[in-house]
């Protein structure tokens, strides 16, 4: 029994001695803050797997949102600052059970004197102040850890809209819909000229180049009913020139197969 | 071992996934599908210029012709006539010259194709010619010159609207093909024969006995019908060109509803059997005929399928008349209709792909479609009147039929879909059993 009692002592008197000194080295920490922060993100993970746990999920919940956030304005950083707090309790949480358990085991400690109170005093006011440092600090680096991170984010999805085409892709979409309005806006039909109570389906693909001009109009397939697909050639004809390729689209020319029914 | 299985079947749709997404990159890069439909159910606008002679000689004529030619293209419904007044300025003079020094002054009209005619009198022939342009694409697309007797104006303008039809629709018109039906005009019930357009009425038969059910042959030369000339119920043919009138079927009792085989080589014809009526095949040239049904029930109003091997017809064998169909070749007979008590005169239709029938709905008779495998039905007139005896046009885009809409029987003509329904003419007394023509060649 009597080398725990020691080893209690021991480990109460170098928590004291560790409490007390502490105050020494603050200023230190608030000039550097960043940096030091950082580190103990980086070393968390080493010591309990829970944490890493955490840490990674966030990690990988987070620059998903941020994703979703891309290029729009400064609204959805407001929410990622939001969404801060809660992480940082998290983060903080197993360190303050920690200390609280410490805490009540000094509580437990028979020997209560004056010297002991106000040391206790200050051991939770140092709690305070470190817990309050501490919460600043994690939300400042997790603050300047999104951003880097919603930087890195956008600036590889630009990289890969540029390598995959991605851009050009909305544009072509765009061009798409122009296609899609100029032809419905020219396909008329006599209402005796089909079979109304059949289902009908032609298909005619085109090419359409760069210049907006129509080459290769030809049917993929025809419905039966001749008027029906006469119909659908005439639309396209009487749209006559698309307009010209966006110079963003990066094609020379597209191939759009139209299918028309009724 | 769960886990893991888990996650295996997990590496293995991520994997398919992945190998769909490449397979499917290119196809996604190659080519991008647009559905479009819900179209704007307007006519194909057509303009068309004023008619006139080479030398002005013999307007009128031309002028007839292209009236004919502008109703026969309104009724078909397919087109919006553009009449002259309503060209582009600089058309209006062109178009009196036939051809078009400059299609681009079109620009803008909304017009998808210009006709121009001439036609003038020669002798005792008419001659002349007509032009079709292409507005969209700008180029001519149709020029033919027609020469004929003075008394076949009416024909020629048909003809030139058959061309502008199969131009732009890529279907042979059908301007030039007639109606037979019986009518009572005269007190008796006689064949008569007219125009699509509800002209140029001819009586054909002027036995003053009872002449009734007209079928055309395959070749359109011919009419076949009922007649009570010689008491009985006999078989007659009638040669459109000589008039002149045979008698080709004389059993006792009824001889009647013949149908000509699309090839021109087989018969079905009702005749009497056993106090029934049954449905007998008849060969070209052959001198038995061969009895298509039995038993004690009756057969009648048979109607063959484009393709030649089956019919249509009506029986009483499931205690009322209902449509049936059967394989010629093996006898194997079908029911499609099991709609209402009484279903009657089933119409294939040239493309094969409807029987046309008349159904007794109430006290009303209305017509309807079925598909030849029975699964489809449609209604396709309706009202509180009789709408019976469907009959095709070659083409399958028209219908004619008897109805009493207007408290006689007269006949009718519609689109299809049930739309355009006009009366083909009006005159006094009774019209009905239509029978539209083949191609007329």
């Amino acid at each position: 029994m009597e080398p725990i009692r020691v080893a209690f002592i021991l480990s109460i008197s170098f928590h004291l001695f560790f409490f007390g000194v502490s105050p020494f080295f603050v200023p230190k920490t608030k000039i550097c803050s960043a940096p030091y922060i950082v580190t103990l993100i980086q070393e968390e993970p080493k010591k309990s797997k829970k944490i890493q746990l955490e840490s990674l999920k966030k990690e990988e919940i987070r620059p998903k949102k941020s994703l979703s956030i891309k290029n729009e304005s400064k609204k959805k950083k407001v929410k990622s600052k939001k969404k801060i707090p809660r992480v940082t309790k998290k983060a903080t949480l197993p360190k303050v059970k920690k200390l609280k358990k410490k805490v009540k085991l000094e509580k437990k400690d028979p020997p209560l004197t004056n010297s002991h109170k106000v040391v206790q005093k200050a051991v939770a006011q140092i709690q305070q102040k470190e817990k309050q440092k501490s919460l600043q600090s994690i939300r400042q680096s997790v603050e300047d850890i999104q951003r880097k991170l919603l930087e890195q984010k956008i600036a590889a999805l630009q990289e890969t809209q540029v390598t995959t085409q991605g851009r050009p892709d909305f544009y072509l979409k765009t061009y798409q819909d122009q296609v899609w309005n100029l032809i419905k806006s020219q396909w008329l039909i006599p209402d005796s000229g089909y079979d109304r109570g059949k289902e009908l389906l032609t298909v005619i693909s085109i090419r359409v180049l760069k210049d907006g001009s129509v080459q290769d109009i030809k049917f993929e397939s025809e419905s039966g009913e001749a008027v029906f697909d006469r119909s659908a050639l005439m639309a396209i004809k009487r749209v006559g020139n698309f307009p010209p390729f966006p110079r963003e689209m990066l094609k020379d020319s597209i191939e759009i197969g139209i299918r028309f029914f009724p | 071992m769960k886990i893991f299985s888990i996650a295996k079947s997990r590496l293995a749709f991520l994997l398919v996934f992945a190998v769909l997404l490449l397979i499917g990159a290119p196809f996604s890069q190659g080519k991008v599908y647009l559905n479009i439909n819900d179209p704007d159910l307007v006519p194909f606008p057509i303009a068309v210029a004023d008619f006139t002679s080479p030398r002005r000689t013999n307007d009128i004529i031309a002028r007839n012709i292209q009236n004919v030619l502008c109703n026969d293209l309104m009724l078909s419904g397919l087109f919006r006539v553009i009449g002259s007044k309503d060209f582009p300025l600089k058309a209006k003079k062109d178009s009196i010259l036939l051809d078009f020094s400059d299609l681009d002054v079109w620009d803008g009209s909304g017009v998808d194709v210009v006709l121009t005619g001439s036609f003038g009198i020669v002798g005792n022939s008419l001659i002349g010619k007509f032009r079709l342009y292409d507005l969209v694409e700008k180029k001519f697309m149709r020029g033919l010159r027609y020469e004929g007797k003075i008394k076949d104006w009416r024909h020629i303008a048909h003809k030139i609207a058959n061309e502008v039809v199969a131009q732009i629709t890529g279907e042979e018109g059908i301007f030039d093909t007639k109606i037979a039906f019986v009518s009572n005009r005269t007190g008796n019930k006689e064949i008569y024969l007219i125009d699509f357009d509800g002209e140029n009425l001819i009586q054909i038969t002027h036995n003053g006995s009872i002449n009734i059910l007209p079928r055309w042959t395959a070749d359109g030369k011919k009419l076949l019908y009922t007649s009570y000339m010689k008491r009985n119920p006999d078989l007659y043919a009638v040669d459109l060109s000589s008039r002149e009138n045979y008698r080709i079927s004389y059993q006792t009792g009824i001889n009647a509803s013949p149908a000509w085989s699309p090839d021109g080589e087989k018969m079905v014809l009702m005749l009497k059997h056993n106090d029934r009526s049954h449905l007998f095949l008849m060969k070209v040239g052959a001198k038995k005929s061969i009895r298509l049904t039995s038993g004690k029930v009756n057969y009648t109003s048979p109607s063959w399928s484009p393709d030649g091997k089956q019919i249509t017809f009506v029986s009483d064998r499931s205690g009322n008349p209902q449509i049936y169909k059967m394989d010629v070749d093996t006898k194997k007979m079908e029911r499609l209709t099991y709609h209402g008590q009484y279903n009657v005169t089933p119409a294939w239709s040239p493309k094969g792909d409807w029987i046309a029938f008349c159904s007794r709905q109430g006290q009303l008779f209305t017509i309807f479609f079925i598909t030849p495998d029975g699964r489809q039905l449609r209604q396709l007139t309706y009202g509180a009147c009789n709408n019976e005896e469907p009959t095709w046009s070659p083409e399958g885009r028209y219908l004619a039929f008897s109805s009493t809409r207007e408290g006689r029987s007269a006949i009718y003509v519609m689109n299809v879909n049930g739309t355009h329904q006009r009366e083909l003419v009006k005159f006094q007394g009774e019209a009905m059993n239509p029978s539209w023509s083949p191609y007329l060649k």
